[in-house]
This record gives C-alpha cells, structure tokens and sequence, in this order.
C-alpha cells in the first residue's frame, strides 16, 4: 500500500472545497491548523490504478485559498509555511480556468517551490459557456506539469486528476520548466556551470540553487555561507546581480522576480487561450448592477436582513421551544426517579438543564449558519462588505461586521460564531468585543420589567427602543476607542476580491452547517456543561438541613397563603446563604455607588449564567417566588416599591454592556481564540459597564 | 489622476502605484500593477469603496487605496 500525501492549494474561490468534495465521499475532517483559526479540511481515500493493480491510500489536505505565496493574511500565512516545510508528495494547484491570467501568477510562485505539481483547470464548463478555451496539452507543454481540465460542479476530470496524481507521485523528479527572460537565464546558466565545474554537492538541483541565489533566498545564503566554495561564489553572484540591476534599471530583486513571473503567466496564458466569439453577456455584472446600487443596493441588502433574521429567531424559536420543553420533562423525569434530594438536583437543575441551554441553541445556529453559506458561496457576501463598509469603517470595523452585529440582537451565541467571516483578525477581534452591546432577546424581559415598572404603558415602548438604540451606538463609539487605543488604528488595507456570482453546491453548504453545528456542540457545548454544574453548586450550597427542615414543618401546617410564602422565605434564605449570595454581599461594596443593594447585586451575578435567570432571582429575591415573568405585575410594584428609581436607570446602564451570558462567553473566548480574550472582554465590559452606571445614577439623582 | 477620483464607467491604465511593498504585492496578486487596464464597474454611496475590473476580476477598494494608485484614462 502506497500513501500519497497531497495538498490542494490556489487563490480563492477556485472550487478547491467543491473539488476535495467531488474527490472522495468519505467523510471529510475539519480541524484547525495548529495554533491559528484557520479551517484545515482533510480527506482520506483509497484508490486503485487498474493498470498496475496497486492500492493507493490518498489523503489530500485543502489549504486555505492564498492569492500568492506572501504573508498577506493568516491563510497566506498558513498556506506558505505548510508549502515551504509540510510533509506532503504532490500539489494539487486548483484554477480558476476563467480567470486564467491571475491564477497563472500564484502557479509560477508554486513551481519555483521545486515540488510536485498537477494543475487542476477548474471550473472548466464555466469557461466554456463564456467562450473561454483552454488548450490544456499546450499549457502542459509549457509548464513542464501535467495539467488536466476538471469540473468539480459537473465531476468531470476527476479521474483524470486522480490518475495524473498517481503518475506524478510515481516519477523520480519534478519537471517543470519555468523560462525567465534572456538577461537572468543567462546569469543562472553561468551559474550553474560554475557549481557543475565545482561538483558541488547538494540536496537541490544546481539551477534551481542558481535562481535562488540570485533571489536573494535567505536560507540557501545561511545554508551555503559556511561552505569552502562561497568565497569564489560570491563573486560570480554579485557579477550576475549587477547585470540584471543594469538591465533592469533596478535593485528591487522581488519586484523584478514578480515581473517575469507575471509576463509569464500572462504569456502562458495568451498562449493556450483563445476565445469563441460568442461574447455573452456578463451575468455578474448585470447582477452586480442591481445588487450593489448606489440607492437600492443598501435597502435590498437590508430586505436579505431581515428575512434571515426572522428565518433565525422566528422558525428557530419553534424547535427551540420543542427542545426546552424536552428538556424541562426531561429534568421533571429525573426528580420524579431520583426524588428531590441531591441526586435529583443535580440531574434537573444541572446537568439536565446544562445539556438542555447547550442543545438548545442549536436551530438557531444552524439556520444563521445556512444563511451565511448561502450569502458566502454565492458570493453576496463581498457585495455586503462592499456596501457598508463605508459606514463601518468609520468605526473601525468592517463593512462584514455588519452581519454578526445585527445578529447579535437575537442571540450573542449565534453572533460570535458569525464573526468568522471576517478574514482579517483584527477586524474579527474588534468585531466580538462589540456584539455583546447589542441587546440579546435574553435581555429584553429584564427591560420589560423595568421599563413596565417605571414608566407609563405608552412610553415603556419607547424606552425600550431607546435602551436598545443607545446600546448599538455605545458599541459603535466602543469600537472606535478600541480601535483608537487598543489597536492603535493599525488599518489593513482593504483590497478585496468581487468574486462571481455562483449557485451553490448543496453539499458543500449541508457540509458547512453540519460542522459548524458539530464543533459547537463540541467544543463550546462542554464548557457550558461544566460551567453550568459549577453555577448550579453555587447556588445550591452550602445546605442548611436544620432550617430546611423547621420551614418543611412550618409549611406543611401553614395555609395556602402563607404555605407560598414560607416557601419563598426559606428559598430566599438559602439564596441568601448560598455561596453566590455570599458573593453577592461580599461584592455589595463595589456596587453600592451606582445604587445597587445586595439584592440587585446577586440578581446581576446569576445573569452571568444567563440573562433570563435576573428576572427570576429578582423574584425570589423580593419575595414574590421564583415563578415569575416580566409580565407579572407583582414584581413590577414590588421592584418600583423598593428599588429607587436612579438605582433601576444605573442596573439597567448595567445590563445593556455587561458581560453575555455564560454560553456566549464560552463561544466568545474559542472564536476569539484564546481565554484571555474572555478576561480582557470581562474588564472592558465590566469597567464600562460600571463607569456608566455611575454616571448614569449620579446623574439621575441629581435630576429628580 | 488618481484611481479614487474616476467615476463609474471610467476605463484606462495604471501608471504608478505609490504603496509600501506588502500592499504592491496584494495589488500585484490581484492582476492590479503598473501598466494593467482597468474600468470602474460602481462606486458606492458616499464614495468610499469603489469596484474595479482588472481583466477577469473584480476587486473591491476603499478611497484610501485608491489614492495611492495613479492612472490616466
């Protein structure tokens, strides 16, 4: 059994993901390359040459699409290292055969590598229908590497590609050709007759040393610096490079590298190219003149909106609300066969209900994620950055910052997992920092109560869109100081590819679902799990047995009414004394000056598991029982008995920039890549949080 | 002239690009270098983002990008 380790790799949206699918049906892995969140998707296949009737187990990695082999951006990064030092036997170059000319450029960066290449011409029926022929067997003649027409859509060339694959794994050497132009073949052949005089002994082949060393490759300096033949080496070499300075009228070695590369590929191109007559017209552009209107483009992407977010949060609620009624029988079940002790508490209020708030976001993000596929592989997601960026950008971010931002109003789960479309990591950072100022629907029953409680049934609409409004332009102004102090304003450049419109690969979009849904489940699903246990003790312990049980007897010979409110009594006494109460008292202080009791301040403190958890901690709290919603009118009074009203403006100041829920803060702390991302948002959103409150409650109180 | 000056239709060739070799190298990835043709497909509102085709390719750019690219028609 051979195993033949291949990479695909070419500049974005080429196909290689609809490629790697049409390849294989075996299941794809979808990983991170090390230490980067870069996607790193795997394949392992088994196949049979007919001829030989030898097995061959491939397994091809799919590296992230690089315009060139520069550092640009972290998939440039990845691609590079990976292409320099991976251990693999064949490349794969996937291109885009209508858009020759470009593509040809990042494959003359890919022969200069010295490796095995095949060249995969993509998309190759896309071409055709817009007249575009290709002669592959001229091109192949020209690069010296086999190059063979595929179509991953129609799954055509694939066994083709397969088979050059094998044969190319099966030859001794590389036989690329690269021709630069006379001046520098010249310098390279005196060169390399000087090596062949001198027998030099080493691992690359002499030409391929020569080209190096007139580009001025740093490692082949380090490598044969220290060898005897340097000293009349070096010589020769300067002679050469002054040549071509002279010719060239130029000392920028890469520019002039970069410049026979390009005539090159354009030569190459212009060569096996030829175009039908049949000059259809250009359906992106046509699209394009709708789409990204100067007036129109904005309200349609705005349309697009609101559909996906009402798909998100309306037909997601429907089996969100299956889930949680699953999971609240489910916790009924486990105390009924458990009994209400310990055992059974832990099973209902922990774990169940972890795995249940876990589970329970699901629809949500898979139906947000479906959209985004949709939007990124048809490729309207480019259009979308291009649209608002003008208006991003003024804040920092980007015009894709738009997308996780307004998710963010239903869910900040969902909204950081979003965050992902940005490619740049910087914008991606700053992006997540802010999505918690956008007011989940989680908050809104906290808004609810305190608005319904303090202001007239007429206004409390208008208060609310106002706590909502003023927290999305705190998160713009919060963006820009970030921006400003933070990341010191280091601005990327924005150049950025339009790519064409496509239909998508249904495949290629379930797939993407499918793996998003997966790695939450996975990776953020166990954390909330655990933190949820953890939380759920916090609240539950100590235990006070000898009171417990004097308020049991007291209940059982009370009557209806006062039998509530001992119940209430007991639980608020143990809330009181369990250990997040004790946190709560023991935190009163730094609270006290934006007007918080230690009521308000434990209320806020179970928001930290979820934000739903306020209102009924609030209930317990003052008295009323914890079956209560934002509706009930009890509280409200209750809240506008006891709570001044400087102190309800400060904790609702509070609860618009605080820390997200605990699901979401887990799913932050993995997009943002790192837990000390979770410890700078926790101080950012909490010195916010505290210093508004404070200016918001001392003004106030000094209003009324 | 500067690229970020031309309005929608506008068509001609770069003669300079005045940016730090990583963004030439962007550019250069991207089919955008000295002597290339392009042509304008829209501007955005406000005009801070411009779509342009270079051969086969449309490419987005915000003004500040575009400053830096001299052309004339």
């Amino acid at each position: 059994m051979n195993n033949i380790n291949v990479v695909l790799a070419g500049q974005p949206n080429v196909g290689k993901s609809m490629l790697i699918n049409a390849m294989s049906d075996s299941r794809l892995k979808v990983g991170n390359f090390s230490g980067v969140t870069v996607d790193k998707t795997e394949v392992d296949f088994k196949y049979c040459d007919e001829v030989s009737c030898v097995d061959y187990n491939i397994h091809i990695i799919d590296l992230p699409g690089a315009y060139s082999i520069n550092e640009y951006t972290i998939e440039e990064k990845v691609t590079k290292n990976f292409l320099q030092d991976g251990d693999f036997d064949v490349i794969v170059n996937v291109i885009d055969s209508t858009n020759l000319e470009r593509n040809l450029l990042f494959t003359m960066q890919l022969l200069e590598l010295g490796k095995k290449v095949v060249i995969a011409l993509n998309m190759s029926d896309e071409a055709e229908k817009e007249g575009i022929l290709i002669d592959e067997k001229q091109l192949s003649a020209i690069l010296g590497v086999p190059c063979i027409k595929t179509s991953a859509a129609k799954s055509t060339g694939i066994l083709e590609l397969k088979t050059a694959i094998i044969s190319i794994y099966n030859k001794e050497k590389n036989s690329d050709k690269i021709v630069y132009s006379d001046t520098i073949e010249e310098e390279i052949e005196k060169i390399r007759l000087f090596l062949d005089a001198k027998k030099y002994k080493s691992e690359l082949p002499h030409k391929e040393l020569a080209i190096k060393l007139l580009q001025e490759d740093k490692n082949i300096y380090k490598l044969i610096h220290d060898e005897p033949i340097w000293i009349e080496l070096l010589p020769l070499v300067r002679d050469s490079l002054k040549h071509i300075y002279l010719h060239y009228d130029s000392e920028d070695l890469e520019e002039i590298f970069e410049d026979e590369r390009r005539s090159n590929a354009r030569g190459a191109a212009l060569e096996v190219q030829s175009s039908k007559a049949v000059k259809k017209e250009n359906l992106t552009q046509k699209i394009d003149s709708i789409l990204i209107h100067k007036f129109f483009g904005i309200p349609i992407f705005l349309f697009f909106m609101w559909v996906l977010f009402q798909l998100t949060f309306e037909l997601g609620s429907v089996p969100m609300d299956m889930i949680d009624k699953l999971f609240s029988s489910l916790g009924e079940g486990a105390i009924e066969i458990f009994g209400d002790g310990q055992m059974g508490s832990i099973l209902a209020d922990g774990v169940i209900a972890g795995v249940g708030a876990v589970v329970m976001f699901l629809p949500n993000i898979m139906i947000l994620f479906l959209g985004i596929a949709l939007l990124e592989t048809t490729g309207y997601m480019s259009r979308v950055a291009f649209l608002l960026d003008g208006f991003f950008h003024k804040f920092g971010l980007h015009g894709k910052s738009f997308i996780p931002l307004v998710t963010g109003f239903g869910c900040s789960v969902p909204a950081y997992m979003a965050a992902r479309t940005l490619k740049n990591e910087k914008d991606r950072l700053l992006t997540l920092f802010i999505i918690g100022f956008m007011s989940c629907g989680a908050r809104l029953p906290i808004y609810v109560l305190f608005a319904g409680a303090f202001f007239a049934k007429e206004s409390a609409g208008n208060i609310l869109f106002l706590i909502y409004i003023s927290g999305a332009l705190l998160g713009l102004v919060a963006a820009k100081v970030l921006n400003v102090v933070v990341f010191k304003n280091e601005d990327e450049p924005f150049v950025m590819e339009m790519p064409k419109y496509r239909l998508p690969s249904l495949k290629l979009i379930w797939h993407t679902v499918w793996n998003n849904a997966l790695m939450y489940l996975k990776k953020a699903g166990t954390y909330i799990l655990a933190a949820s246990v953890l939380i759920w003790f916090a609240s539950n312990y100590p235990k006070y047995p000898l009171i417990s049980e004097s308020y049991s007897a007291k209940i059982e010979l009370a009557s209806k009414a006062e039998k509530i409110k001992l119940e209430n009594d007991l639980k608020l006494y143990l809330l009181e004394n369990s250990y997040l109460g004790k946190i709560g008292k023991a935190t009163e202080p730094i609270f006290a000056p934006l007007g918080f009791d230690w009521k308000m301040t434990v209320a806020l403190e179970t928001g930290l598991a979820a934000k739903e958890i306020v209102v009924s901690t609030l209930g317990v709290l003052y008295a009323l029982g914890d079956e209560v919603d934002e509706e009930h009118s009890g509280l409200a009074e209750q809240i506008k008995k006891h709570i001044p009203f400087a102190s309800a403006v400060s904790f609702i100041v509070f609860v618009m920039i605080y820390l997200p829920c605990l699901a979401a803060s887990m799913v932050f702390a993995k997009e943002a890549g790192g837990w000390r991302y979770l410890g700078y948002l926790f101080i950012f959103t909490s010195v916010t949080a505290w210093v508004l409150s404070f200016i918001a409650y001392n003004i106030v109180k000094g209003l009324s | 002239m500067k690229l970020s000056e031309l309005k929608k239709g506008d068509s001609g060739t770069i003669v300079k690009i005045n940016a730090l070799k990583d963004l030439k190298r962007r550019f250069a990835s991207f089919g955008i270098y000295k002597g290339c043709k392009f042509e304008i497909i829209e501007c955005s509102l406000g005009g801070n983002t411009l779509e342009l085709k270079v051969g086969n390719t449309m490419i987005a750019l915000r003004r500040g990008e575009g400053e830096k690219i001299e052309v004339e028609l």
